[in-house]
């Protein structure tokens, strides 16, 4: 594992440049690597970290990575035939994936979902605050300015703050949140705050969408928390919440496959917001978004990259593929 | 005991309960789906039942059957009502995942066994003249150790016939014991009061009071209504994702049925 935190993500890339490699595309920071001509498959990694070098907030971005990479080089080994038929996907930086990158084949979205199999992943939304002043905002005037960012911070606390109807939800327990509440919660933060020089402050919110939310829905969320409509200002929907209901081939290989090597039933569980699952949706029913069981908090120093995991992670991967392409072929 | 259903349906909650018109003794069967332990599907900080032909999955099944059977009723048609989804709950997101309606659901939001359920069942309660008894073959031990390292462990011993359910419970700094069961539900009906009233301690916290009175309705709902038992002695000393300990046990017991017409 240290020798691969020595590594830049280039010199991760340079694993996929294998003898059989046919072709490599590069788009917006995102790479193609295929390895033959009858593409059957394709799998998705998603990095969700914008450094070019591998950072301790990579840990989870690493454990799907190597599964991937333990899956060519066992195929390479054991089915070149089935190597041929992948086409594999990777960003290196949180981009948009290109029109031309949309596959229409069985596709698998690595994600770090903790074993649960995904259907469904959360839209986006940005929306801007206004925080009337209208006091002249002069270099001079600190003690205006002071005022202003006590309000802004305020305003932003009760933003962000998190509710729930019958329980209790305190510092120290966001984890246990995220776990069970987190994916169906209309959440927001910060993306930038700007003050004009009336000392009026634009606050620009992210929100995190959950299915069935219509802006009135967020509007009404959000009025809850600061309890002034007027501030709100607009809300536009960047990326709509994705659903693909569990129908076709792949997601019942990848259930009985799941049966078999991890001995239990699979559950789902939402995405907490939207990746390259939602823009795939668009054309593509034939896709499920799942990730190794390693991903706990990445908030944590404390993370461990797991070998096993990963390898277990990778058997599972490569036989969906291999029946897949059986089946196909 | 006497196998008991209902003489009419009745509402409870986000569930309609009906009658049975043949009952054949523990067989209470939710969304289409039976509970037992050959169908429960999850059973860790809830009990999810699938039929594993038309795979139908029904989620938090421990807070009807626990209810029903501590309230004496044997046998029973149950269906969920809830037509809203609220996402905030995880079984609401697997379902709608899974392109299913709210209605799979048959646990309530607030997270309680059953509330007021005792106030209903009174007058609908139907007792035939068909008596079952069921019990274990052989004593059964089980143990498990939890994500954070605590130990939970459990006996289900057989009984005699007419001897009723024997619980001893324990969650962490809480414990109750002797707690009776029989043909009438639990003998202490101050006690089926709060049980049906109590939170999980999923959300409230596992040492809390009213977590323990939870806890005691689930343990109920996974050894005496998935298991169908009638006379069993239970000891159990509960860790965190009980359910885990308790469906463990009873889908490694041999069950023994007898039944008696009168």
């Amino acid at each position: 594992m240290n020798l691969i935190f020595e590594k830049s993500m280039e010199s991760l890339l340079q694993y996929f440049n294998r003898p059989s490699l046919t072709i490599h595309r590069e788009k917006n920071g995102w790479h193609n690597f295929r390895y033959g001509e009858q593409i059957k498959v394709a799998i998705y990694i998603e990095r969700f970290v914008s450094t070019p070098n591998i950072t301790n907030f990579d840990i989870e971005y690493l454990q799907r990575l190597f599964s991937v990479m333990y899956l060519v080089e066992t195929l390479e080994k054991t089915s070149e035939s089935t190597l041929k038929g992948i086409d594999i996907y990777l960003s290196t930086t949180p981009s948009e994936l290109p029109r031309e990158f949309y596959s229409k084949v069985p596709t698998l979205v690595l994600e770090p979902t903790e074993l649960y199999f995904s259907t469904v992943h959360n839209g986006e939304a940005e929306i801007k605050i206004l925080l009337k002043n209208g006091t002249p905002n002069i270099v001079s005037n600190i003690w205006i300015q002071e005022a202003t960012i006590e309000d802004i911070f305020l305003v932003l606390k009760k933003i962000m703050s998190l509710k729930h109807k019958y329980y209790p939800i305190e510092r120290g327990s966001e984890l246990f949140f995220r776990k069970v509440f987190l994916p169906g919660v209309i959440l927001f933060a910060p993306r930038s705050v700007t003050i004009d020089d009336k000392s009026n402050a634009a606050l620009i919110l992210r929100t995190s969408i959950p299915p069935e939310t219509s802006s009135k829905d967020i509007i009404e969320s959000l009025v809850e928390k600061i309890g002034d409509k007027g501030k709100i200002k607009e809300v536009n929907i960047l990326k709509q919440p994705a659903r693909v209901l569990p129908q076709q081939e792949i997601h019942k290989i990848a259930e009985e496959t799941f049966v078999k090597i991890y001995k239990r039933v699979p559950e789902y569980e939402w995405f907490p917001f939207p990746t390259v699952f939602n823009d795939l949706a668009k054309v593509n029913d034939s896709i499920l978004s799942i990730g190794p069981n390693s991903y706990s908090d990445i908030t944590s120093s404390n993370v461990k990259f797991d070998v096993d995991a990963s390898k277990e992670f990778s058997n599972f991967i490569s036989d969906i593929v291999q029946r897949i392409i059986q089946m196909e072929g | 005991m006497r196998i008991t259903t209902l003489s009419k349906p009745i509402v409870s909650g986000n569930v309609v309960i009906l009658p049975v018109k043949n009952p054949e003794g523990g067989k209470i069967v939710i969304n289409g789906v039976e509970a037992k332990p050959e169908n429960v599907v999850k059973y860790d900080a809830r009990v999810d039942i699938m039929d594993p032909t038309t795979k139908k999955r029904c989620f938090i099944i421990e807070h009807v059957l626990g209810p029903l059977r501590m309230l004496g009723v044997t046998d029973a048609i149950v269906l969920g009502l809830d037509k809203t989804w609220n996402f905030l709950r995880p079984e609401h997101r697997f379902a709608y995942s899974l392109g299913l309606t709210p209605e799979v659901v048959v646990g309530r939001e607030d997270g309680k066994q059953r509330p007021k359920l005792e106030e209903i069942i009174d007058s609908v309660r139907l007792k035939t003249d068909k008596e079952f008894y069921v019990t274990v073959a052989q004593e059964v031990y089980f143990k498990t150790i939890d994500i954070f390292g605590h130990r939970g462990e459990i006996t289900i011993a057989p009984l005699p016939p007419e001897s009723g359910i024997v619980l001893n419970i324990e969650l962490f700094k809480n414990s109750i014991e002797d707690i009776r069961l029989g043909e009438n539900g639990l003998e202490d009906k101050h006690l089926a009061k709060k049980i049906l009233d109590a939170r999980t301690p999923f959300l409230i916290g596992i040492e809390n009071e009213e977590a323990l009175f939870h806890a005691i309705g689930d343990v109920i709902a996974d050894i005496v209504g998935l298991g169908r038992l009638t006379d069993a002695k239970i000891d159990v000393k509960l860790n965190f994702f009980y359910h885990s300990l308790t469906v463990g046990a009873i889908k490694r017991a041999k069950i023994i049925r007898r039944e008696v017409f009168q």
